[in-house]
């Protein structure tokens, strides 16, 4: 188990390393001069651009600069945005609270009404029912989630007044306490709602799948045999055995989870990373963009390494089958 | 190789061997297996003209040796020789050319051909690495589907694969092993892909071809009565390891090993025996499948 | 291969998936000749409603939507076809070479596509665009770039399994190079899976090329459905065909190829044929 562990966490590290050259790449296929992919296209200072070709190292060879970026990166020096006038780490980490206020409560809902579906459709297998939540979850994974936003936006706020269009609280209104809280929920329904449809989707077609499978093993037929109601090997046998591939699609999906609350917080103006990285496309910012793309990319590594962790403490096979060297 | 041998190779042409097979090894490592030695220090050799068979049931690492001796997979150690060629250390280039001398037959005839080329078309492949000039190739095509009984051979050059029967196709693998006229063809189970009515078919086929062409054969088969059929020589291999050779009639008729016996009496036995029910076993590629005298059961 | 047509014809959601792709493709294509109205003429009539004459209403330099949606039909087909072809073509590539080379060669090719995968593409996809500028053909790049790890993992399992078929060792004993084998007897064999997941992988370009449009993204000099749901944004309140009509199209777009997709590796599955 150790080994295992020794392992994964090696070739995490060689992953986001090699994410940090990808990036570092990146600001050099820049056409024209590289401190603009620094600096992004925010009208700055001469002095800034000065500095931070001497920082950088700019007029030195290909590694040295590559040496100087992974130097401030691993001193969590992810640069200056002079749109938002601080430094992009601090920055990037304020408003990645501000999506996971989004993200928690609709990952945690899509995932429980995702399994609980999918414990629906594997019990009646070749049912209607099943065809129908086949097709449904494939259009989960069809809809632009930003339009399904915009949809939401016209019936609920707009036709019906029901529900707020935008952001995540209300400004003018200056609620404290409790009523604080009610407002920050009211506004979090249409987005979070949008985030678990899109999210609905992946976990139900992975989570009926597994379902089915369990089914037609060992253990179960053997619970059947025992006499146990249809319901209690359901529950008692398939369920918790089946939770663990849909743990590992929640944790191996963080990526993809995370483009939606992306998209769908641009629509509802929430003012988490979405918000940001939008504006950073409108103002050329690159050092934020390429900013959240390291981090994102290396919290979707970090989620990796912990499912595979999480899955090879409850499944042993997996861990013995990934020592063998190949 | 030593310089005298190597000298006594050259010189007495007569008695060259086609295939000379030297202290062959080979192990497979499967991963969340235990190694398997497949093959343990097989030494062989077949003569111009001559028909060897390897004989001995499935995992005896027979077909490995047939796949060294076809340089399809690389022995651990031991050397292959082609007509006094060591095939281990033939450039690329070179082992393409010379390999031409020796063709396969495999057991699957299902297998044997890209189901995408028609008869021409795969035909054509293997005439066109030899000599025939392009415009003789059809004919030279044509001819090949004669000699394996295909007849009249323009009824089946325009065919795919799938519009074949089994022994068809076994008869077209034939056919397409003799395009470069080889001087040797292995074949791996030649029989067992066919139906038994085909069988005795394509044995008279590969009697013929030996008697007319002068083609060595190295006979690959679980089944000794289709070795003391076709081959002047057997080969006995258990675990990996030859445990008797000799000339097959003496084999056969006084086995001096136990596993040999064995192999004899399971032929012989059924051969008298009344048939008793068929058993169905699915058939599968690991599997051989059964014996001559158990499809006849079972057809 | 035919048979595998036929079943995917007999099916009903190949059937259906099918007809809407071809829709979609005759409007890409006959659709200006039909409704020939200049999807780029700028008029007065800005964020009209629906109406005789503009039959799916205006945006907000009065262009009109229909012809807007007939121009984004063209851009998706094209974005969703070179993309799925650039796609599949360094898939199969990198798949094929990792599958029958093996060993050292196979390992670094899984490794580096392992890696290309755990990226999150999109937010990757934005990077590159906002740095190096919008074209339709920088996003093809990306698109293809990000993507061929799929299909070279299909394509890569499915040349192991035809490689050690008995056809392709026949082969190898006449002597024919490693390379002519590869593409003539074992890549046609080996090609059907990587092509159902081309399906898919346009559903997902038309997808990821809609959303950089809509985060604006797009070239100013041309009209696509992400580009319309983006103008659309500054106007829910007001104008709901911008948003309705060019979502709807993206969403059964995108569904379609799903489908067709699935349906077309149902199709090919050998375990349904006999």
């Amino acid at each position: 188990m150790r080994y295992y562990i020794a392992q994964r966490l090696f070739w995490s590290v060689v992953i986001v390393f090699g994410i940090v050259v990808v990036n570092f790449v990146l600001t050099r296929i820049v056409p024209g001069d590289p401190t603009t992919a620094l600096v992004g296209e925010f009208p700055v200072p001469q002095a800034y651009i000065d500095q931070i070709r001497h920082d950088f190292g700019l007029d030195q060879s290909i590694p040295a600069q590559l040496y100087y970026y992974l130097v401030h990166v691993a001193q969590g020096d992810l640069g200056f945005s002079f749109v938002g006038r601080q430094n992009v780490l601090p920055l990037i980490l304020r408003r990645a609270g501000v999506t996971l206020i989004l993200m928690l409560p609709s990952l945690t809902l899509a995932s429980i009404i995702g399994v609980l579906i999918a414990v629906r459709a594997a019990r009646r297998a070749g049912s209607s029912l099943n065809t129908f939540l086949t097709a449904l979850s494939l259009a989960g994974a069809s809809v632009p989630v930003f339009w399904l936003a915009q949809m939401l936006v016209m019936l609920f706020a707009v036709r019906l007044g029901w529900l707020p269009a935008q952001g995540m609280v209300s400004v003018r209104a200056n609620y404290t306490g409790l009523a604080y809280f009610l407002d920050l929920l009211r506004h979090l329904i249409l987005p979070s709602f949008c985030i678990t449809i899109f999210y609905l989707a992946i976990v139900v077609r992975v989570a009926r799948t597994s379902m089915l499978e369990m089914l037609h093993q060992d253990f179960v037929l053997t619970a059947r045999a025992k006499g146990l109601s249809e319901n209690q090997v359901v529950v008692r046998h398939v369920l918790r055995n089946a939770l663990i591939p849909v743990i590992t699609v929640i944790g191996y999906n963080f990526g993809y989870s995370l483009t939606g609350a992306i998209l769908t917080e641009t629509v509802f103006a929430w003012p988490g990373i979405g918000g940001l990285f939008v504006s950073s496309i409108h103002y050329q910012d690159f050092p934020v963009l390429s900013g959240i793309f390291l981090l994102a990319a290396t919290a979707v590594v970090a989620a990796n390494f912990i499912t595979d962790i999480l899955y090879a403490v409850v499944d042993p096979r997996v861990r013995v089958a990934t020592l063998k060297p190949a | 190789m030593s310089a005298p041998e190597t000298a006594r190779e050259e010189t007495s042409q007569a008695g060259k061997p086609v295939l000379e097979i030297r202290n062959i090894s080979k192990t497979f490592h499967l991963p969340g297996a235990e190694a398997f030695k497949a093959v343990d220090d097989v030494s062989l050799s077949v003569h111009p003209g001559e028909c060897v068979a390897i004989v001995g049931e499935s995992g005896s690492g027979k077909s490995t040796v047939a796949r060294m001796a076809l340089s399809l997979l690389r022995p651990d150690s031991g050397q292959v020789f082609l007509e006094g060629r060591s095939l281990l250390d033939m450039s690329p280039r070179e082992l393409r050319t010379r390999r031409l001398a020796m063709q396969p037959v495999f057991q699957d005839p299902s297998a044997s051909f890209n189901p995408r080329r028609s008869v021409w078309s795969s035909l054509r492949q293997a005439i066109a690495q030899g000599t025939t000039p392009e415009p003789d190739m059809r004919a030279r095509a044509l001819e090949l589907l004669s000699q394996v009984e295909l007849r009249p051979p323009e009824n089946y050059v325009e065919r795919y694969p799938h519009e074949l029967s089994g022994g068809q196709r076994q008869r077209l693998a034939i056919a397409r092993a003799l395009a470069p006229r080889p001087r040797l063809i292995i074949a791996d189970e030649p029989l067992s892909g066919a139906d038994v009515s085909i069988r005795a078919q394509i044995l008279n086929l590969l009697l013929d071809l030996q008697a007319q062409q002068n083609i060595a054969f190295l006979l690959i088969t679980h089944d000794m009565l289709v070795a003391r059929a076709l081959a002047q020589r057997v080969v006995v291999m258990h675990h990996g390891r030859i445990v008797e050779q000799g000339e097959t009639e003496q084999v056969m008729q006084s086995p001096r090993e136990a596993y040999t016996q064995r192999l004899l009496a399971a032929v012989l036995d059924v051969d008298l025996a009344p048939p008793p029910t068929p058993t169905p076993t699915p058939a599968s590629p690991s599997a051989p499948p059964d014996s001559l005298p158990n499809k006849a059961r079972s057809a | 291969m035919y048979p595998a047509l036929r079943r995917m014809f007999t099916n009903p959601v190949g059937i259906v998936s099918g007809a809407v792709v071809l829709l979609l493709a005759l409007a890409a294509v006959a659709g200006p000749t039909l409704y020939p109205v200049d999807p780029f003429a700028l008029s007065v009539e800005v964020n009209a409603a629906p109406s005789w004459l503009h039959p799916l209403g205006t945006d907000d330099l009065g262009r009109d939507v229909l012809a807007g949606m007939i121009e984004g039909a063209k851009i998706s087909l094209f974005v969703g076809i070179s993309a799925a072809l650039a796609t599949t073509v360094i898939g199969v590539l990198v798949g094929a070479v990792a599958g029958y080379v093996g060993g050292r060669v196979d390992a670094a090719l899984m490794r580096l596509s392992e890696f290309f995968q755990v990226m999150p593409t999109f937010i990757l996809a934005v990077l590159i665009v906002s740095l190096i500028g919008p074209g339709l053909t920088r996003v093809i790049i990306v698109i293809a770039v990000l993507s061929w790890p799929q299909t070279a993992r299909v394509a890569r399992g499915e040349i192991m399994r035809v490689s050690q078929l008995d056809y392709v060792d026949a082969a190898r004993c006449m002597g024919i190079p490693g390379w002519r084998i590869l593409y003539g007897e074992v890549i046609p064999n080996a090609i059907a899976p990587a092509l159902a997941l081309a399906s898919l992988i346009m559903a997902q370009a038309i997808l990821l090329e809609a959303s950089l449009s809509f985060l604006g993204l797009a070239s100013p000099d041309i009209i696509s459905w992400g580009r319309i749901l983006s103008v659309a944004q500054q106007y829910l309140f007001t104008a709901w065909w911008l948003s309705v009509f060019s979502g709807m199209a993206i969403f059964i777009t995108v569904l379609a190829f799903n489908l067709l997709g699935d349906a077309l590796a149902d199709a090919l599955n050998p375990r349904h044929a006999h």
